[in-house]
């Protein structure tokens, strides 16, 4: 492997031109009033047709023939500047851009470049702007990020209220969710009705749908990528906000002579008031969850910066009388990053992830505690070689080590009839080394190809039962067992991971765009309700539990028209998976020390195609995105009770084949902006009763076809009125107030349907989580 | 215990949620074999019931359409003795052994049932595990029933799990007669008029309670509440015989009746399970994607009695755990008693104990 990375390398920097006549002109663009290095920056030249862009730290390096040049500056949101250069010799420019003062009064930054979409060679990718978000009318009057991401084509929940989201007919873990590199276990607060990341402490958000890059890797469907705010590098800034069920403050800005920027960010919830106002014993119930984000950078030099990241999450909810469910993340980051010359630059990162979940019961005799975890250490080292403005090439490797602990049951009084239980911890290493290139071959074609080679161990102390062949797996086929000391190797799984995306421009304003990738996912999240409940734990592949594995192709064509005013794009994708995780019918989950005796490898299949229209100017800004969609799974076996729906197709619980979300912001005048949504889905699969029999002297529901009938299509409308008191883009102090209605027609989609006995008849019942208005008020304070 | 821990859990999905009636097209798939019964180390005869599932609006009792007639059912040990359950004719789908086989404790047994169209549908061998004795049986009251609890003890030795049956005797009422206040004088009265406006009547637990030791082993099981018996609101203090039976079950039994209990108890919350047949351990030997619905059950049984006179009980204010009340009857029968209700009969059972 070595080797072969070693060879592309050479590769590579043969094909660049050593020419005598080339200097390198460099430098940083950053934002002038908050000093903050503006990501995706264009620079272009006078007499040349191609040009360069700004990294993630604001940060250009291009290699150019001696000449003078008139430099352009371009970036969206900001006024153009441009300077001249004589380039005789090396030379390395700083570029402050000023925040361009709309006709509107409306403050537009984009974090992204406006022709993105046609001149990046990546395909499936949604990036939020973190400014429009909070245009978007929500429940409660929280901004979202993923319900903000479910207005996107591809990007859906199974239903109001569930946590987590499905990507492309994915499941809820199966999406990558870092924020600043750091993994979150845990997307959900209260139960999965708000997500855990506080939006405010957010700089920019990414959704990989396909086409997922080689440095990334570990989970089959997406890549959620979220970073932090760095901090302002010029003075001390922040916000106050107030809603309905939370508050938060973020305050950012510099120390130390400037070398050091911070960013903290809090928010906490007050549920319980709401909670108070329904009626027995609901009223009873309590709530109560925050979150925190922290960031400091420290500029060593020019060259060198050094980031420390931190997030915090805690969830406490009480039932009426007996039963409390917890859940708790704590993680760290510290990253490297180091500039060694104009064309190479290297970076280190080491991630902890601590995510520990668990029940309490409170029910006088019987008191007890649950928890279960996982513990992620990760490090992570990548350089990346720029030999030249065509070509950027990346080797790197990523060390994951898991520790899970699928359960530990404790008696809290020393009167409860519980005993102490433990299930063994499971352990595990992922190693992932990886070569990723991205080559711009001629103006119309570019590359974007990676190979990323994964290897997972499962590893000692471990108890592995044996069972016999030609058997159903039960807790009676257990043929042998096999104990394993600390750190000896269990099982051993991996193969390649090829990634690729080519771009084909057609003319400057469209491109046709190809994307293949191959995933692996060793962890699991094991779940047999419609949603993933608090109950749900995480488990590691080991014998009996291989890893999932997809492959997805994609194809799409891209086109914006009126100088990037529209943007629109029809991508198409299908996806093959192997492993997935099913489970028996009736399988029993929670505290199973043989696990695997109920679970099964079924094989999944999803394809689609989205279609997206956005317009990103004016006083009208929107989305309009549709898909079309289907995502099925089969489980097969020589047992009746290894099988489901007798071995056929069935649709997955997320399968929503039509899929149309519009989203609507119009700029009225004096910082006011009106908004909506409408959402349209096919309503999920359900699975209703094909038959009755009589047991106990009742009539007894069977259900025997899985997911082959759907409730009610679903669709709703949101409202939000918003005023932004600023009457000049750099006003420092203003606030913004945000009036939202979510349902405004009331409507009742339903969640699910359900069937109970009722005398000797069967009576079906419709349940709607969000059943009526739910209106909401929130305020934010920025100085 | 995932149950235990996520049933509070929908109380939360009805604090914004709504819930309405709606009416939907059913499937109808084609009738299979449904099997319910087995044998215990209680005294014969043992019963098994045969029928098919049906269609919607079949009611709850099985009907003579839906009886299997004909089938050749036996159930043989490991030591190679068998006893053939023979049809009942007098009433529909029961199949029973004669009086002389006994089931013991220790032993396995398995299923063979011949279909009429000559299927063969079989069971595994089923051990009959011991059962511990019930130590005790209490009561309390709450409005419209009597509760009825039992302690026991877990042996650490051995995995174990329950399933707790039970009856109640108690007095019932129709239509017609009103009692300001009972007396003994106008249970007299009740009985010289015959038995339709008063009687005595069984109530039976149509729930399947069951239980594994797995977070208790080797621990007593307190409080474990085990019958509802319904109170007559004319005759508050009139007596409740009650009998519970503890029984000894499979794990795959205990998987099979938790499995039927969710289903009763669904409220389409998000964090229902996804509904499945329950598949149970009758298959047919020669397709493995046919198997029949219900469970051959296999148990060892203790029973213990219990009278309980409601004037001399504390009103409780603890809440239902467990297992649910069954529905309460709001408006009197308008029937005669010992139709209406399964009568025990004129008078109360004597020697209660």
């Amino acid at each position: 492997m070595k080797k072969t990375i070693l060879y592309v390398l050479l590769l590579l920097a043969s094909l660049t031109t050593f020419g005598q006549s080339k200097f390198v002109l460099s430098g940083t663009v950053t934002d002038k009033l908050s000093g903050q290095p503006l990501q995706g920056a264009g620079l272009f030249f006078s007499g040349l047709s191609g040009g360069t862009k700004t990294d993630s730290l604001g940060n250009f390096s291009i290699r150019l023939p001696k000449a003078a040049y008139t430099v352009t500056i371009r970036s969206l949101g900001y006024q153009v500047e441009t300077f001249s250069v004589s380039l005789n010799q090396n030379i390395s420019k700083s570029v402050q851009l000023t925040m361009r003062v709309g006709e509107l009064a409306e403050v537009e930054i984009r974090t992204t470049k406006e022709d993105r979409n046609i001149k990046e060679t990546q395909m499936g990718v949604v990036k939020l702007e973190m400014k429009n978000l909070k245009k978007i009318p929500v429940v409660f009057g929280e901004s979202d990020i993923i319900k903000a991401l479910t207005l996107q084509p591809g990007i859906t929940t199974v239903g109001e209220g569930a946590g987590g989201f499905n990507v492309r007919g994915g499941r809820v873990d199966q999406n990558l969710v870092l924020l600043d590199g750091m993994p979150i276990y845990n997307t959900s607060h209260l139960l999965g009705f708000l997500s855990s990341i506080n939006s405010d402490a957010l700089s920019g958000v990414s959704l990989y749908k396909g086409g997922i890059p080689a440095q990334y890797g570990g989970r089959l469907s997406s890549l959620l990528e979220m970073n932090t705010k760095s901090g302002n590098s010029e003075k001390i800034t922040g916000s106050v906000g107030v809603g309905l069920i939370t508050s938060k403050v973020v305050l950012e800005g510099p120390l130390f002579n400037k070398k050091v920027t911070f960013m903290v960010a809090g928010r906490v919830a007050y549920p319980n008031f709401m909670i108070r106002q329904f009626p027995a014993p609901s009223n009873r119930s309590k709530a109560f969850f925050y979150d925190w984000n922290g960031k400091v950078q420290y500029r060593l030099n020019a060259r060198n910066v050094l980031t420390l990241s931190t997030y915090g999450s805690f969830d406490n909810f009480k039932f009426a009388d007996d039963t409390l469910y917890f859940s708790k993340t704590q993680t760290l980051s510290l990253q490297y990053s180091s500039i060694i010359n104009k064309k190479l630059s290297v970076n280190v990162q080491g991630v902890y992830c601590g995510y520990q979940f668990g029940t309490k019961g409170l029910r006088s005799e019987y008191e007890f505690t649950v928890n279960s975890g996982v513990r992620h250490a990760e490090l992570r080292a990548f350089a990346l070689y720029t030999p030249s403005e065509k070509i950027k090439m990346e080797v790197g490797v990523n060390a994951i080590n898991y520790m899970v602990s699928p359960g530990d049951l404790q008696p809290d009084s020393p009167t409860s009839n519980i005993i102490n239980l433990k299930l063994p911890k499971e352990f595990a290493r992922e190693i992932s080394p990886y070569v990723s290139l991205d080559w711009t071959i001629s103006p119309t074609v570019s590359v974007q190809a990676g190979l990323r080679y994964s290897t997972f161990q499962n590893f000692g102390p471990k108890l592995v039962f044996g069972y016999a062949e030609g058997q159903s797996r039960t807790s009676q086929t257990i043929r042998d067992s096999t104990s394993f000391t600390r750190n000896q190797a269990i099982k051993n799984y991996g193969g390649i991971e090829p990634r690729l995306s080519m771009r084909f421009a057609t003319t400057k304003t469209s491109a046709i765009k190809l994307s293949y990738n191959r995933m692996r996912q060793y962890v699991h999240l094991i779940s047999n309700t419609t949603a993933i409940s608090p109950v749900d734990f995480w488990k590691v592949s080991d014998t009996h539990t291989p890893p999932q594995v997809a492959d997805q192709v994609s194809v799409g064509v891209f086109k914006n028209f009126n100088e990037n005013t529209y943007e629109t794009s029809i991508e198409a994708y299908y996806k093959d998976i192997q492993n997935l995780v099913e489970y028996k019918n009736g399988a029993r989950l929670f505290f199973n020390p043989n696990l695997e005796t109920e679970l099964l490898a079924a094989k999944g299949l999803a394809y689609g195609a989205e279609v997206s229209i956005q317009k990103n100017k004016g006083r009208l800004k929107g989305s309009f995105a549709y898909t079309f969609s289907r995502t099925l799974a089969q489980v097969n076996s020589d047992f009746p009770t290894e099988q489901i729906n007798r071995g056929q197709w069935f649709p997955s619980t997320f399968d929503k084949p039509h899929n149309l979300a519009i989203s609507v912001q119009y700029f009225i005048s004096n910082g006011w902006t009106l908004s909506g949504n409408f959402v349209y889905a096919t309503g999920r699969p359900a699975t209703y009763p094909d038959r009755t029999y009589r047991l106990l002297g009742k009539t007894v529901i069977d259900y025997s076809s899985r997911n082959l009938d759907r409730i009610d299509d679903f669709h709703r409308l949101d409202a939000s009125l918003l005023k932004d008191t600023r009457k000049t883009s750099d006003q420092k102090r203003y606030k913004t107030y945000a009036i939202s209605f979510y349902n405004f027609y009331g409507r009742r989609n339903p969640y699910s349907v359900y069937f109970v006995r009722f005398n000797s008849s069967i009576r079906s019942y419709r349940l709607s989580v969000f059943g009526t208005i739910i209106p909401a008020f929130s305020m934010t304070y920025n100085f | 215990m995932k149950k235990f821990i996520l049933l509070p859990l929908t109380a939360f999905i009805f604090l914004i949620s709504c819930i309405e009636q709606v009416e939907l097209p059913y499937r109808n798939e084609a009738p299979i074999l449904v099997v319910e019964g087995g044998i215990t180390d209680e005294a014969p005869p043992y019963t098994l019931k045969l029928s098919y599932s049906g269609k919607f609006l079949a009611g709850n009792t099985i009907s003579s359409n839906l009886a299997v007639n004909g089938a050749r059912v036996t159930v043989i040990s490991d030591k190679g003795d068998s006893v053939k359950f023979e049809q009942n004719l007098y009433q529909a789908a029961l199949y029973q052994t004669d009086l002389s086989y006994r089931g013991q404790v220790g032993r396995s047994y398995s299923l063979r049932i011949e279909m009429p169209d000559g299927k063969i549908y079989k069971t595994a061998p089923q051990l009959m595990k011991s059962v511990p004795a019930i130590t005790n049986i209490s009561a309390d009251k709450i409005d419209n029933f009597i509760r009825f609890y039992l302690n026991t003890s877990d042996p650490e030795s051995s995995t174990d799990f329950y399933q707790w049956k039970g009856y109640s005797i108690s007095f019932k009422i129709t239509e017609a007669v009103t009692v300001a206040s009972f007396s003994s004088s106008s249970i007299s009265n009740a009985l010289n008029s015959g038995c339709h406006t008063y009687c005595w009547a069984f109530n039976n637990l149509d729930v399947a309670n069951v239980f594994a030791d797995t977070y208790i082993n080797g621990k007593s099981i307190k409080k474990r509440l085990v019958l509802y018996s319904p109170i007559e609101k004319d005759a508050v203090n009139s007596q409740h015989f009650a009998e519970i039976k503890q029984l000894s079950i499979s794990r795959e039994a205990y998987i099979f009746w938790q499995q039927y209990e969710e289903q009763r108890t669904r409220t389409g919350s998000i964090f229902d399970p996804l509904p499945a047949t329950i598949i149970g351990n009758v298959v047919n030997t020669a397709n493995d994607k046919d198997f029949a619905l219900g469970f051959f059950e296999v148990s060892a049984v203790s029973t213990k009695r219990f009278l309980a006179d409601p004037g001399s009980l504390i009103f409780s204010n603890e809440s239902n755990k467990d297992i649910l009340p069954p529905a309460v009857n709001t408006t009197r029968p308008k029937a005669d008693c010992d139709v209406y209700y399964p009568l025990f009969g004129c008078t109360p059972p004597t020697n209660w104990k």
